[in-house]
């Protein structure tokens, strides 16, 4: 098991968000988590991360508690948060934040080599190297938080609705690329508004409704299911 | 047009100053969002450990190097263990300015009571008039505009193609997504009021080579960098060079319509007017 | 037993009948009073005065005192300025004392007994502070030049030299503004020209944008009344442009040298002076007496209250040779218009003017060497 998360409980100044959630990721494993606006999955993500202390429960990642170590900490570990929104250095070149990524993590990597993969899952960041990152639209934008992500190789990639305000064309795409990450290996984590992309891709569901985990599923139930509609 | 051109002269090898007054405050500033009032001291303290090398027969350049030396690391140590235990323990950013303003006016008394209300003039540099035309000014000038503009283009050469400065830039635009990439902005808060407590510093032997220190030259010099940054904009580095320059040279102008009492209140009305007309400053970019 | 007693009792009797004696045979005693800071910050000046004032008596009453008179002073605390303990000082003074005449310093504690002084008629002496506000005060006397009556000695200097346009730059402040209106005038009525006047801000230390402006009027000469390290910073800047013009002001703070390094060579500055070197016989003495008493050369302060006390002597000789009581306040204070000429320990003589000041011997220096070297001089 890569990730587990036991009966946690976090909140915002003494306001309870998200109440006793379970879950667990496996090593090379796709899940998704769904729920609907305010449900409490951004704030999960950031407490598995290591971004938010307050609250209780356990947080397990290769086993080891990982409750009190920093997100600079566990990004050398192989942990890796990609923000809902604001995912990138705005008023830096996209080569400068794809070098970033990599020099924070410290280790001796072949970063001509990671570029170049990088540039080949995502083309058009190549042709825009040089341009400042807020200047990208929002799908590049997107691209290149993800790019930023998996430059590093992560064991565990958390998601933060990496679909949100693209055009169904670049969902399908960013589906794709999502799909060919998974299949190199590394374990994701994604949150997804998007009900019908999260379910498609993933092995595992959880839907999360105000702060709890109401249910656990597979991927064949529940493309079996009829109506998610219930679920919200 | 001979008075324009040598007030105009004036305001460069002045706004060559201010410049670099602004960019050793706004990198503070941009970066770590503390409003870093402590700068003036961090300027008198470099003054005065420069002087204090010279006293003990250190030579002039070695002793600036030592003073420099020892006010970057004051710098530091005024992050280190006065701001960071503070955001540590997420004190507000009132609280925080209000300790600076304590480490102000604390480290400007103990020079007083130290070194006494004297001037003391640093030595040794060598002064002469240089005419061009019905243009006038010294060695000691053109030495401080050189030195001014080098410091600023090392400084944007270093924020532009190092890792390190790769990294204070991206603390500055993005401080949270710092923290998840694994930048360890601690360190990075610790390196920039190193550097801005550097430049200060070299900013302080310009200023002491043209005139004495005296223990309260500190809030002067803290006035004009922050009111170039807000000037030139927050966020923006070349925000703070340009705000340094217009200042620089306005304050020279001014004379031109107006006696040079009213100097210091018509810098502030050029920063209350550009505040009320465009309140990201003159580079600054709106806010979302 | 008993007649031992008697013959000691008899012997202390007859020793305290014959002390009283001695006393009230030869002495009248000529007592004044001195409010001066003796504690705090400024107990410097409070030593040094007392200095001069002792010495001046000690010699007063060697030579027998005047006209049966021996002189002595008691000395009280304004505690370095303050007016409170000032007042207390003259409430007692006048009333268990019974001083007519005081010698005081500094401007607020001597303002501070004006009002009881003149309603008392106790007549009173400055020779400490300077400022203008002691000007024009019934019974106050200052014997300490003002600036703007010095200032004309320099001008007159460089007006004769031939120079004859003039820059102005002076702090935004009473005194610095009354001088360069007072110098302004005097070169005007010499028949010079003022060119450009400007206004600073007092405390300001970068003034090379008012020296672009003097550069583009090209006077002769610059004057700067301003006070402090300014006058250093204005010459610096000066300088600084390429202005070769005479500049003169009306004081030289010791430190201003930190600030011109040697760009003040050739600052003129006049003021009333005392030179120890002087080969007048009368400072030669009290120098030499200081000296000896001292182990150190007197300062002005010293020789100002030395004078003073010389002062007193002579007007209580006028009321005393009147048939007066020099214990009347009023009848001193009269004294000085017999003839407001007095011998001056500065040399020559010095001179009390209706409005309360005096004119002295006044020497015009130069900054040579980064000192200032005595020019030329005045006598009062
Ligand atoms: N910093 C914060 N301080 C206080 N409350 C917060 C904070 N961040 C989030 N919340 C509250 O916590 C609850 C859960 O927020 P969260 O961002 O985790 O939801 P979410 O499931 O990610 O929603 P969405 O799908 O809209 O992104 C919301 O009610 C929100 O208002
Ligand atoms: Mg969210």
């Amino acid at each position: 098991m890569l990730l587990e998360v036991r009966n946690l409980d976090v909140g915002y100044q003494g306001k309870q968000v998200v109440f006793g959630a379970s879950l667990r990721v496996d090593a090379g494993e796709f899940v998704a988590l769904i729920g609907h606006n305010g449900a409490g999955k951004t704030t999960l993500l950031k407490t598995i991360c290591g971004y938010l202390k307050t609250g209780s429960g356990d947080v397990r990642y290769r086993g080891e508690d990982i409750r009190n170590l920093s997100p600079a900490v566990n990004v050398k570990k192989g942990l890796v948060f990609v923000h809902q929104e604001k995912s990138l250095f705005p008023n830096l070149s996209v080569l400068e934040n794809l070098q970033l990524a990599a020099y924070a993590i410290g280790k001796a990597y072949n970063l001509e080599q990671r570029l170049k993969e990088v540039y080949r899952i995502f083309p058009i960041l190549k042709d825009r190297e040089k341009q400042m990152a807020n200047t990208l639209s929002g799908g590049q934008q997107k691209q290149l938080a993800v790019g930023m992500a998996i430059l590093v190789e992560p064991q565990l990639l958390l998601l933060d609705e990496p679909s949100l305000g693209l055009s169904p064309n670049l969902v399908k795409d960013l589906g794709n690329v999502l799909k060919e990450i998974s299949n190199m290996g590394t374990a994701i984590l994604l949150v997804e508004q998007n009900v019908k992309m999260a379910i498609s891709l993933a092995q595992r569901i959880y839907v999360m409704r105000t702060g709890q985990i109401i249910l656990e599923d597979t991927h064949e139930n529940m493309m079996k299911r009829e109506s998610l509609w219930d679920l919200f | 047009m001979g008075l324009f051109l040598q007030l105009l002269t004036r305001g460069i090898i002045t706004g060559s100053l201010y410049a670099l007054l602004g960019v050793s405050w706004g990198i503070i500033y941009n970066t770590t969002r503390t409003f870093h009032f402590a700068h003036g001291f961090i300027y008198t303290f470099a003054s005065y450990s420069i002087l204090v090398f010279t006293w003990m027969s250190v030579p002039l350049i070695p002793s600036l190097l030592l003073g420099l030396f020892t006010a970057t690391l004051a710098g530091c140590a005024v992050e280190y263990f006065a701001y960071l235990p503070m955001r540590k323990k997420s004190a507000s950013q009132l609280s925080i300015f209000l300790t600076a303003m304590g480490i102000m006016i604390a480290g400007q008394s103990l020079i007083h009571l130290v070194f006494g209300p004297d001037s003391r003039p640093l030595e040794g540099f060598p002064e002469h008039v240089i005419s061009l035309g019905t243009v006038t000014f010294t060695t000691v000038d053109l030495f401080t505009v050189l030195l001014c503009w080098i410091v600023i283009v090392c400084l944007f050469a270093f924020l532009g193609h190092t890792k390190a400065g790769m990294m204070i830039r991206a603390v500055s635009s993005n401080p949270e997504k710092a923290t998840f990439i694994g930048i360890d902005s601690r360190r990075i808060f610790v390196l920039v009021f190193g550097i801005g407590s550097l430049l200060v510093g070299i900013a302080a032997f310009l200023s002491t080579i043209d005139k004495p220190a005296t223990p309260n030259i500190g809030l002067g010099a803290l006035l004009i960098s922050f009111i170039t940054v807000f000037l030139g904009g927050v966020g923006r580095l070349g925000g703070a060079v340009l705000g340094g320059i217009i200042l620089g040279i306005a304050e020279s102008l001014v004379i031109m319509v107006l006696p040079t009492e009213y100097k210091m209140m018509v810098i502030f009305l050029i920063l209350f007017l550009v505040v009320l007309i465009k309140p990201e400053g003159l580079l600054g970019k709106k806010i979302a | 037993m008993k007649s031992g007693k008697l013959i000691g009792l008899i012997v202390v009797c007859v020793f305290m009948i014959s002390i009283s004696f001695s006393f009230t045979a030869d002495a009248k005693e000529f007592k004044f009073g001195q409010i001066l800071a003796m504690t705090g910050s400024g107990s410097w000046y409070g030593m040094t005065m007392e200095r001069g004032t002792g010495i001046a008596i000690e010699e007063i009453n060697a030579a027998g005192g005047v006209k049966g008179y021996n002189f002595s002073y008691v000395v009280e605390d304004h505690k370095s300025g303050l007016t409170t303990p000032a007042q207390n000082a003259f409430r007692k003074l006048t009333s268990i004392d019974k001083v007519s005449a005081i010698l005081s310093s500094f401007s607020a504690p001597t303002l501070s007994i004006m009002s009881m002084a003149e309603q008392k008629k106790i007549i009173v002496f400055n020779g400490g502070a300077s400022s203008p506000k002691l000007m024009n005060i019934p019974f106050l006397h200052n014997t300490r030049m003002l600036g703007d009556e010095i200032l004309p000695f320099t001008l007159k200097y460089l007006w004769d030299k031939g120079y004859r346009t003039m820059a102005t730059i002076y702090a935004n402040q009473t005194a610095p503004i009354s001088l360069n209106d007072a110098g302004k005038k005097y070169w005007e009525s010499l028949g010079g020209k003022v060119v450009s006047e400007q206004m600073h801000e007092t405390g300001a230390t970068d003034f090379t944008s008012e020296a672009s402006v003097i550069k583009a009027k090209n006077p002769d000469i610059i004057l700067c009344p301003s006070t402090g390290l300014d006058v250093g910073y204005v010459i610096k800047a000066v300088r600084k442009m390429g202005i070769k013009a005479p500049i003169c002001g009306t004081e030289h703070s010791g430190d201003m040298e930190k600030v011109t390094g040697d760009a003040s060579e050739g600052y003129l500055f006049a003021s009333e002076f005392f030179d120890v070197n002087s080969d007048d016989p009368w400072t030669k003495t009290f120098v030499a007496a200081f000296k000896k008493k001292f182990n150190e050369d007197p300062d002005f302060y010293a020789a100002n209250y030395y004078e003073l006390t010389y002062i007193l002597k002579e007007l209580v000789t006028r009321v005393v040779d009147k048939g007066g009581d020099p214990y009347d306040g009023s009848l001193l204070e009269k004294a000085i218009w017999d003839n407001p000429k007095f011998k001056s320990i500065y040399g020559g003589y010095m001179k009390f003017k209706e409005n309360g000041t005096c004119e002295k011997p006044v020497v015009l220096f130069e900054i040579k060497g980064g000192k200032p070297m005595v020019i030329k001089k005045r006598s009062g």
